[in-house]
């Protein structure tokens, strides 16, 4: 019969768990979170300020989730993500209210 | 790059991976037959739509014209008629359409509260295709109309791929997420397997098992890099922009009202009604419409002021030169006022590409060639994450230190043999239970009733793979069972449509028989390579194949 072998392998990334939620659901908040705050800024006209960032979600994700795991710390991610998600969300409450 | 980065990525490749592998080849695999499932499919299934006479433009204007009178004067709000043989369609489809339901009793309205607005209404007429005589009536929510909408195998198989018949928002944003997965994939496998002109050429299938999934592996991802990356964007965007998207674009824009969006965006606008009253001259528009583009096809018409000097009719043109879809206006009249794609009429250059994202995903221009092409690189998708996981396999139990139990592995290749293995034979098997549902059984609407076979037979292979003592000879055995219904497809043909194929060779009776002809191909070919497999076996590593696991645990 088979035997389960001790796992000695360490693992290439550090703070795995928030790598993950940072990569994979904050990244995605982000996104969601970009996509109406860059209707409010970008120099195009009324269709392309909305379809442009919809268009760019796939590639900004990706990008978002390779840095998350690419990142020498794993703080650097959270505040890119975090401010991103914080400003875009203002200029959003801005647009909305003023 | 830094080799500890290569290993992230490789690590990051490998997860996402081992993660979404499967669901990625069952999306994948459903996809590459879902590009012919309007209207190729549809063909084979409806074999009365094979050999229809050139659409009678008169007799469609005259019947709009009789109909209108049967229905309330607001039902005449929009007119859409959907033409028979053309993608989906199989009758002559004509709805009376009132977008804003039924009149409403004049009610005060107190002060900042808006107008309710009634649900639309319609009425649906749908005539034979070549008697032209009425088959079925239906008034009601228009909602509620298209979904007692029958169906068959070429919607189910096209619905099945768009959102894994789990609906919105879960099906949609699972196969989304999915699209978004592969981009991630892409992405990292271009960065760990750089040497991109050396994969291109290496394929080494005879060395030994393990080098035929490594080379195959990256031979099928360089050469569809292209299409692959089109195909992750456009699906990811597909299946997230309804659910995810739009919403958060009319959060700021729209004020959150995503329907004042959509609409804004892609409805067509309402004529301004002059109330004088004046033929509608559909046939003169359907028939030039025909001739804007020889490859091209009109599969519907909207017509707005319907009976009015003012009245606008709406041609859609499919299939044709443009890759994008194109809409071809003209007034009460019939004549012809401009052609255009359905949002490159916006300003800026995002409605050009909106119109391609449809067409790239499906492969539904050019014509077949076009389809048959976007069939084959399908299947490369879907072998992509079907060898990685193999590859994944392979190296983890041959490795020195394996970061799992044998015991582990063995299930995890038992679910890809059940999982991959079911949809293969759970897809194919929708042609034999169609016919069988549709003929033997004589359903009405076959679609409800396929949900049985085809999700009964997944979930049975799926189950029966961790039963089975060898899931090695089990994967022989659905590959027999794979070959068999595939080569059953052209007799199955022949009994329901044989004579009337001998009778006139239409384009829809060629369409057929070259789905009966590439499922024997291929059927045949399945039990060649399984013969091939058996002679080899001898000769090939034992200690490389994952069936060594099974024998060690029995």
């Amino acid at each position: 019969m088979t035997e389960k072998t001790e796992n000695t392998r360490v693992s290439v990334f550090t703070s795995i768990k928030s790598r993950n939620i940072a990569g994979v659901l904050m990244a995605f908040v982000t996104c969601i979170m970009l996509i109406p705050g860059m209707t409010t800024y970008l120099p195009f006209s009324a269709a392309d300020q909305i379809a442009v960032p919809i268009l760019l979600f796939p590639f900004i994700w990706t990008a978002l989730c390779v840095y998350s795991y690419l990142a020498e710390k794993v703080w650097h991610p959270w505040a890119l993500m975090l401010s991103l998600s914080l400003s875009h969300g203002l200029l959003s409450y801005f647009a909305l209210t003023g | 790059m830094k080799s500890k980065t290569i290993k992230k990525l490789y690590t990051l490749h490998s997860w996402v991976g081992i993660i979404t592998g499967i669901l990625l080849f069952v999306i994948a695999f459903t996809g590459a037959v879902s590009v012919f499932g309007r209207e190729e499919i549809k063909f084979w299934t409806t074999p009365e739509i094979r050999a229809l006479a050139p659409l009678d433009t008169v007799k469609v204007e005259r019947l709009i014209e009789e109909y209108s009178t049967k229905v309330p004067e607001h039902y005449k709000e929009e007119v859409i008629v959907f033409l028979p043989g053309v993608r989906s369609s199989t009758r002559l489809f004509m709805m009376f359409e009132s977008h804003h339901g039924e009149p409403q009793e004049d009610t005060e309205l107190l002060e900042g509260e808006k107008p309710k607005h009634n649900p639309p209404v319609a009425t649906i007429f749908e005539f034979d295709p070549i008697t032209y005589e009425l088959v079925e009536e239906r008034t009601g929510l228009v909602e509620e109309l298209f979904a007692k909408s029958q169906y068959d195998m070429a919607e189910f198989i096209v619905g099945f791929h768009a959102d894994l018949h789990m609906g919105r928002p879960i099906g949609l944003l699972t196969t989304g997420v999915l699209g978004l997965t592969m981009m991630l994939s892409i992405v990292t496998g271009i960065f760990i397997h750089r040497k991109i002109l050396a994969q291109l050429f290496t394929f080494r299938p005879r060395k030994n098992y393990s080098l035929m999934l490594n080379d195959g592996h990256k031979a099928i991802g360089v050469w569809g890099l292209v299409f692959n990356s089109v195909i992750a964007f456009t699906g990811a965007f597909l299946g997230l922009a309804i659910v995810v998207l739009v919403p958060a674009a009319a959060f700021v824009s729209f004020n959150g009202d995503q329907e004042k969006l959509i609409e804004t965006f892609t409805a067509i606008p309402d004529p301004v009604i002059q109330y004088i009253a004046q033929p509608t001259s559909v046939s003169t528009a359907l028939s030039h419409a025909m001739t804007l583009d020889e490859e091209g096809k009109v599969s519907s018409l909207t017509i707005k002021g319907y009976g009015d000097a003012s009245a606008m009719m709406y041609l859609n043109v499919s299939d044709g030169e443009s890759v994008a879809a194109q809409t071809a206006s003209y007034n009460a009249n019939g004549e012809f006022v401009e052609l255009y794609g359905n949002f490159a009429r916006l300003d800026g250059i995002s409605g050009a590409i909106l119109d391609v994202m449809f067409p790239l995903h499906f492969g539904n221009f050019g014509g077949v060639f076009v389809k048959i092409i976007w069939a084959v690189l399908g299947l490369g998708t879907a072998l992509l994450p079907l060898t990685g996981l193999m590859l994944w396999m392979e190296r983890g139990v041959n490795s020195a230190n394996p970061k799992y139990s044998s015991k582990t592995y063995q299930r995890f290749n038992r679910l890809i043999v059940g999982g991959c293995g079911g949809i293969v034979v759970a897809t194919f098997l929708l042609f034999p239970a169609n016919a069988f549902l549709k003929y033997i059984m004589v359903v009405e609407n076959v679609g409800p009733a396929i949900w049985w076979p085809f999700f009964g037979s997944w979930l049975f292979i799926t189950v029966w793979a961790f039963i089975t003592q060898c899931e090695k000879r089990f994967a022989k055995q659905l590959t027999i069972l794979t070959a068999t219904i595939l080569m059953s497809i052209l007799p199955i043909d022949i009994i329901v449509s044989g004579r009337d194929m001998m009778k006139s060779m239409t384009y829809g009776h060629q369409v057929s028989l070259g789905i009966d002809l590439v499922c024997l191909s291929m059927g045949l070919y399945l039990l060649k390579v399984l013969k091939q497999f058996k002679k080899t076996q001898p000769n090939s590593t034992e200690s490389n194949e994952i069936g060594v696991i099974a024998k060690e645990s029995v």
